[in-house]
């Protein structure tokens, strides 16, 4: 009961706003907000593709998360990054939901340094979804980012998703969701960042995202974000090692709880 | 002495002379504001969430006290600094390090060599602190320190040109609810000050449609306060005897009086109280009376209070046929007696309040314990409607909490955790975080128990009493170069259970953002955005069946003052409001204002005026907005409705002991034929107010 009740305002409050399935993704993203585009990591092969232009070496990373701690709404996602001479390559997975309606995304990602301040990135994605046994749809679709970095230490990133409107399947009439997110980060110092992005999805309220980082020893970090439409409160906090990195972020909604996040990475030393 | 260290001190004896007169050439330049003006800016930004018509002038005596008695910036502690509303963390250890590494300040403008602190703080600082040394007079006697202080008397009166209803005659003939006295407003406050050790003072006040000197009031005034007030005498702190105020640790277990809310200083989350301070504003229930003291030995300080007096109730004798006891279910704020039914209920409840503080400070830390017991010669039956399931009743009640105050590193950690006489727990803890020079953050996270009980507390909440809510509060200030600022705070809160019209468990998110820029000290530019977002229940008119809806209300505020030239200053604004639910649909306000204000040179006339033009379309998309008024006197009035509103304050300063201040306003609405309603309706559009004030001080 407690389950659909769950499902029921899920369906009720993110049908209006942000679908669960979209959002960003990894908890380094998660802890400040969930503000993602204008940041770098493994997870960017989902958030903005542009962003993992600049890596040298294999990286990969899994994440995962349930909302509002709720294993029917658990979404795992897996990353990997191959640099290459001339161009990097991102390849992505994720899965959301469970037996009885689940969702997945596969994507190839490539990515290219235009300049020194400039990166631009593409994805060619296939999305299904499966409501109970029977009902399958399918369909591809492309995302689009770009990360510019105008000053030493302030970042811009812009993401778009699905501009092409794709639809579920081609014999349906719902449209996947297409969105853009733009953001912003300013590194206030080697060890504070700010970190803000709007999102916009077509037809519904724009979103807006923001939060700390804040690097307080060489290894640990805390962060604090916050995120409106629904409201979110996130606290995060990331250990970097020299052969992984964990991040586990929390975000808060004030009537449906908490939900964990956690997302480990692995860089390869080639 | 080593040569080498004499001419260091000599070299920088001449660098602060060079900055003073930097500093006075500059000052010369932009003429220095009357205290009444610093306050009132700092007042503008501590009070801009109100959103009711509280008093405020308990708050305003506080800075002006502060303002009175200067902090010496060589002796000052950490707590001490932080009573100033406005210093930041960071601002606070800067000037501490500068002392620790210079030795002490020469003069305050020694400040200026502080790189981290921008001109407006500076500035503020001017008014708040000195190098005095406070060459100590304690031990003069007695009748000494009567003859050295200052005294201060302050007459005024108030009334306004339009009659309201329950003055009518024909109520009184006809037998009905009527206001007994005349429609004049009279205080008198006398005040004894010897430098910072002794003072004491009388206050009283009538209000309009009380009597005087006759009826219900024969001894004068409606409200009448005394204080005593002594510092540092031995090993005794404070003793205040008559009325007075007691704080302890975050305000949670105890505390009377009224603290700054959520505000535009969004870094000021942590209370920094006096324990105890004397009382002579004029809410005629947030205080004490009686006595109390702080006794001090080595690091521990005792503080005790004892409080004893008779409050406003609904308070009725049971007769015979009634099933219920003797009880009173609801206590007057007002402190208003002008009808038969209002002076019926006056002072007609003892209210009998015991307890103390122990706290142990070191040089970064403190920590207390607090137990008060507080209890009635009635019983306080609150009612039994589902909201008031958990309030207080009875008779008796005790809380008892432990706070704590303390550096780690850079960074302060604050709480306190309460619990009281029904075992419910109340539990505040904040942390400010000096994340980089120009980056402050403050969060803060508080979880009262909807069971939890108290009388007098104060803490950090969204809600006024301090018990059924949890939340989360983040601010940030961020201060890149001394033009530019910006401040922000959100906070998310809930109640777990039903509150006054939230019929149900419900939420709220409250988010403000601003940016300054400050051109030069003496102006200073500002837009603040703000949107609270809670529930509230349906119209119960149009629904069946009562749930929470959701109300938005936004604010945007354009803000400049400045100065037009030596003798004139003024204040521009631009304020928009927005008010949303499902049932009212959209609403909105608009309130334009210009100030100006013109001081003659020698500084002896002050004229102060406004002109404010209003259009607002439904109550809840009402805007507050602060005001000069004469000193000592606090107002910021509502604007509803659409209409013009102006006033004019003239200062003129006689001789240098004796002022006169007078204030004139008036509201003309447009839209609307009568203001207020039942015994304060006024037939017509107009409310006009004159006030007069004068001081002397010998």
């Amino acid at each position: 009961m407690k389950q659909l009740f769950l499902i029921l305002l899920i369906v009720c409050i993110d049908n209006g706003q942000a679908q669960t399935v979209f959002d960003p993704i990894g908890a380094e993203a998660w802890s400040i907000g969930a503000a993602s585009v204008s940041s770098q990591n493994v997870f960017s092969v989902f958030n903005n593709p542009s962003a993992i232009s600049d890596f040298k070496n294999i990286n990969a990373g899994i994440s995962s998360e349930q909302r509002f701690s709720e294993s029917k709404l658990s979404k795992e996602s897996i990353a990997f990054v191959l640099p290459t001479k001339f161009i990097n390559v991102g390849l992505s997975i994720n899965h959301f939901g469970y037996t009885l309606f689940n969702q997945q995304k596969i994507s190839l990602s490539l990515a290219k340094k235009l300049s020194k301040q400039f990166s631009l990135g593409i994805t060619f994605s296939y999305f299904e979804t499966n409501i109970s046994e029977q009902n399958h749809s399918g369909n591809f679709l492309g995302e689009l980012g770009l990360l510019y970095h105008p000053f030493s230490k302030w970042h811009l990133g812009m993401f778009i998703f699905n501009p092409t409107q794709s639809k579920y399947a081609d014999y349906s009439y719902d449209r996947i969701p297409t969105f853009a997110r733009f953001g912003v980060s300013y590194d206030i110092s080697d060890k504070v960042k700010f970190v803000t992005e709007a999102e916009q999805i077509l037809n519904q309220k724009i979103v807006l995202r923001g939060g700390i980082k804040y690097q307080i020893h060489k290894i640990l970090s805390l962060s604090i974000g916050i995120a409106n439409n629904p409201v979110f409160l996130t606290f995060g906090t990331g250990i970097k090692l020299k052969n992984f990195k964990v991040d586990f972020a929390a975000s808060f909604h004030q009537v449906l709880g908490i939900s964990p996040h956690l997302s480990i990475s692995f860089p390869v030393n080639r | 002495m080593n040569n080498s260290f004499k001419y260091l001190l000599i070299i920088r004896a001449v660098f602060v002379c060079l900055l003073v007169l930097f500093f006075i050439t500059l000052s010369a330049q932009t003429t220095r504001e009357s205290d009444g003006k610093v306050i009132a800016d700092i007042m503008e930004k501590l009070i801009e969430n109100t959103e009711s018509t509280v008093d405020y002038t308990d708050l305003q005596d506080q800075l002006e006290n502060y303002i009175q008695h200067k902090l010496n910036i060589n002796t000052a502690t950490q707590q001490d600094f932080q009573k100033l509303l406005f210093l930041s963390d960071q601002t606070i250890d800067a000037i501490i390090k500068h002392r620790i590494q210079f030795g002490d300040f020469l003069s305050i403008y020694e400040l200026q060599s502080i790189e981290s602190i921008d001109e407006n703080t500076l500035y503020l600082l001017t008014y708040f602190l000195n190098v005095d040394e406070g060459v100590s007079q304690n031990n003069l006697p007695f009748l000494k320190k009567i003859a050295m202080g200052k005294n201060v008397l302050f007459a005024l009166h108030e009334n306004e040109f339009e009659q309201r209803a329950g003055y009518n005659e024909s109520l009184s003939q006809q037998g009905k609810e009527h206001y007994f006295g005349s429609p004049y407003r009279y205080v008198l406050k006398y005040r004894f000050t010897f430098s910072n050790s002794l003072s004491y003072g009388f206050t009283g006040e009538k209000d309009m449609g009380e009597q005087f000197f006759q009826g219900a009031q024969k001894v004068g005034f409606d409200f009448n306060s005394f204080y005593l007030f002594l510092k540092n005498q031995y090993h005794f702190k404070t003793i205040a005897l008559g009325d007075y105020q007691a704080n302890f640790g975050q305000g949670l277990t105890f505390g009377t009086g009224i603290s700054a809310r959520k505000s535009a200083y969004v870094m000021n989350a942590r209370r920094n109280f006096e324990n105890i301070r004397a009382y002579h504003s004029l809410n005629e229930n947030e205080f004490l009376r009686g006595a109390a003291f702080t006794y001090q030995i080595k690091s521990v300080e005792f503080t005790g209070i004892f409080s004893y007096k008779y409050i406003s109730t609904n308070y009725r004798e049971a007769d015979t046929l009634s099933n219920f006891d003797n009880n009173f279910s609801s206590i007057q704020l007002t402190g208003l007696h002008r009808t038969s039914s209002e002076i019926l209920n006056k002072d007609n409840v003892l209210q009998g309040i015991y307890g103390g503080h122990i706290k142990y400070a070191g040089a970064n830390y403190d920590f207390g314990f607090t137990a008060v017991n507080t209890f009635y010669d009635h019983s306080f039956q609150p009612g039994n409607k589902p909201y008031q399931l958990y309030n207080f009743n009875g008779r008796y009640l005790s809380n008892f909490g432990v706070d704590y105050n303390f550096y780690l590193r850079n960074i302060n950690f604050f709480g306190e955790f309460s619990s009281c006489s029904n075992i419910a727990f109340a539990l505040v803890s904040g942390m400010t975080i000096p994340l980089h020079q120009t980056f402050d953050m403050v969060i803060l996270y508080r979880n009262y128990a909807k069971n939890y009980q108290t009388i007098f507390n104060n803490p950090f909440a969204e809600n006024s009493d301090g018990r059924n809510e949890e939340g989360f509060y983040t601010g940030i200030s961020f201060k890149p170069n001394a033009l530019w600022a910006v401040n922000s705070y959100v906070d998310l809160y809930r109640s777990s259970w039903l509150r006054y019209l939230v019929d149900a468990p419900s939420h709220g998110v409250d988010f403000l953002a601003e940016l300054q820029f400050n051109p030069s000290k003496s102006s200073q530019f500002y837009v603040r955005f703000k949107n609270e977002i809670k529930n509230i229940n349906t119209p119960t008119n149009l629904e069946v069946v009562n749930y929470l809806i959701e109300a938005s209300k936004k604010i945007i505020r354009l803000n400049a003052n400045y100065k037009i030239s030596q003798t004139l200053a003024a204040v521009s604004r631009f304020e928009v409001s927005q008010y949303e639910d499902l049932f009212l649909g959209n609403k909105t306000g608009t309130l334009i204002f210009q100030d100006l204000i013109y001081t003659t040179e020698l500084k002896e006339l002050q004229f102060s005026g406004r002109i404010a033009v209003f259009s607002i379309e439904d109550y809840s998309a009402r805007i507050y907005a602060n005001e000069t008024d004469v000193l000592n006197q606090y107002s910021v009035p509502l604007y509803q409705n659409s209409g013009v509103r102006y006033y004019l304050v003239v200062h003129y300063r006689f001789t240098k002991k004796v002022d006169a201040w007078v204030k004139y306003s008036q509201t003309t609405y447009n839209n609307v034929n009568t203001i207020s309603s039942g015994l304060q309706q006024i037939n017509g559009n107009i409310l006009s107010d004159l006030r007069v004030q004068f001081r002397w001080s010998f």
